[in-house]
């Protein structure tokens, strides 16, 4: 028989511990939910400005203008995609408690992303060198911007997955980690799922 | 019977005044060398639909998360039903 709701609140319909609850969605991932709606559309703002530049221009890309390495960023997506997989690993290794594999999953998947964030920076000092500088145009200037966002957002990643790493390698026995994980792997699959459209857009 | 007939004839309608609807449209039928109209158009679209792709992925990821929620909510309740038989 069901007992009388208590007056005091509306913590349980049948006084059942069991069905008093924690949120439905936990804060943190509501948290990073609405963190990624909003750089969505920061993103979407730029690739916006971006399509404007580039379709309205007669000639894409400018004349004169050194050409964007293809081929070094196809090589350096594939290792962003394979940071993503690394990191689904890692989460499931979390879930299943496997700690010693959890570190090494998270520790290649920010060695990957760092490796990433590497190559597009020397690959900016070679474009430099050739002469496509900020400056040089509506091309170079939305290049840098678009591509400079995104780097920034992996390098935010990237320490985000390294304090979570320490806070594994430094968690006792009994503790979980397993939802600082989680949280961290959502904004990493949307950095990783971000870099494909911008690649396409911006370098074909 | 009749809310078929009902479908079909809102169909032809929607049809017949759908081509007198898009003449209306400001960046419709613009001339074939205008880039710069051409692009902003495109923006604009691509800017319009962005909201909306990004609302429907958080209902869809919401709505996982809840129904995920509900399940682990009667599992617990079900473990505590037969605990405490």
């Amino acid at each position: 028989m069901a007992r009388a709701i208590p007056l005091s609140g509306l913590r349980s319909v049948h006084h059942d511990p069991a069905f008093d609850s924690a949120p439905l969605i936990s804060n943190g991932r509501l948290a990073v939910l609405i963190l990624l709606c909003a750089e969505a559309m920061l993103f979407g703002g730029f690739i916006g400005a971006f399509l404007i530049y580039k379709l309205s221009a007669p000639f894409w890309p400018p004349p004169g203008l050194p050409r964007l390495p293809i081929a070094v960023t196809w090589a350096n997506t594939m290792v962003l995609l394979a940071s993503a997989l690394t990191m689904k690993l890692a989460v499931e290794a979390a879930r299943g408690g496997r700690r010693l594999h959890l570190r090494a999953w998270l520790t290649l998947t920010a060695a990957l992303g760092a490796l990433f964030v590497s190559v597009q920076g020397s690959e900016w000092v070679r474009l430099e060198a050739h002469g496509l500088h900020l400056r040089s145009g509506n091309y170079a200037a939305t290049f840098y911007v678009l591509i400079g966002l995104h780097a920034l957002h992996v390098v935010c990643a990237v320490l985000w997955l390294l304090g979570v790493t320490m806070a594994v390698v430094l968690a006792r026995p009994g503790q979980d980690r397993r939802g600082a994980v989680e949280l961290c792997a959502i904004y990493w699959y949307f950095v990783c799922a971000v870099w494909p459209l911008l690649f396409g857009l911006v370098y074909f | 019977m009749l809310s078929k007939l009902t479908s079909v004839c809102a169909s032809g309608a929607i049809l017949t005044i759908t081509p007198k609807l898009v003449w209306a449209c400001a960046v419709c039928g613009l001339p074939a060398g205008d880039h710069a109209a051409h692009a902003f158009d495109t923006s604009i679209v691509f800017m319009m639909a962005v909201p909306y792709t990004v609302c429907a992925v958080a209902a869809v990821v919401g709505w996982c998360a809840y129904r995920n929620g509900r399940r682990r909510v009667r599992e617990r309740m079900q473990k505590g039903a037969a605990a405490r038989l």
